[in-house]
């Protein structure tokens, strides 16, 4: 059975990157961090939750790492790009 | 007496979610065989390279404290990391770097990743300009 998605999680997903010239250096790195940086204030509603984001799309979120790396694993991505949203407890800081 | 300095790589703060604009920047991870890419916080105010215990967990690593201990300072009060020798990369608008990386892992969850100055700062010229939210890069010769 096909999971179903939120409308803003499912628009996410369709999402399609804004365009560069061919010659033109990625500015966030990777797709990965494009998409990141683009959805960042989407991103706040997943506070507490690891993101794994492949391409330009979220796919998957979950407060347990371990759920996170059954995806890596099925999916068999070699450098999977993951990143934590923080809570609001934690979103002041100094090192 | 003035002097120019000129960067390979010039980047914009990213907006981090929940954190605002930041000073971040990708970087990859590998140990053995496994491998992970996470954003990290540039911090010369710290001396060391910390990333969460989940990052260590994917990298493979069982056992945290299986590293070498390091006691650190922290306005939360003394804490100790467990230091691993792994490889880091960061890419950047044709810039491409990978270098050996001791690092440091916390034991339990960590919220953000803290790239500080005995590392990446040691491998790379960095400059930031806070007044345009850039952060400009070099590898170091």
């Amino acid at each position: 059975m096909r999971p179903k998605f939120k409308s803003a999680e499912k628009r996410m997903r369709t999402a399609k990157p804004a365009r560069r010239r061919r010659d033109e250096a990625n500015p966030y790195q990777s797709i990965e961090s494009q998409f990141l940086a683009e959805h960042s204030k989407q991103m706040e509603q997943y506070s507490g939750e690891w993101l794994l984001i492949h391409g330009y799309s979220l796919l998957a979120h979950n407060t347990d790492f371990g759920e996170i790396e059954k995806v890596i694993q099925e999916r068999g991505i070699p450098s999977p790009f993951i990143h934590y949203v923080p809570k609001a407890e934690e979103m002041t800081f100094v090192a | 007496m003035p002097f120019l300095v000129s960067y390979q790589a010039k980047l914009k703060y990213r907006p981090v979610p929940r954190l605002g604009f930041q000073p971040a920047l990708e970087v990859g991870l590998s140990f053995g065989d496994r491998q992970a890419r996470v954003w990290g916080i540039l911090d010369s105010g710290s001396m060391v390279t910390v990333f969460s215990a989940e990052v260590a967990g994917r990298l493979g690593i069982p056992s945290i404290e299986d590293g070498h201990p390091m006691s650190i300072g922290t306005f939360g009060g003394p804490a100790t990391i467990y230091l691993f020798d792994l490889e880091m990369s960061v890419a950047a608008n044709g810039l491409q770097s990978w270098f050996p990386a001791q690092v440091g892992f916390c034991p339990g969850h960590h919220s953000r990743n803290i790239l500080g100055r005995n590392l990446i700062f040691s491998h790379l010229q960095i400059g930031i300009r806070e007044s345009r939210q850039e952060i400009y890069l070099s590898v170091e010769r």
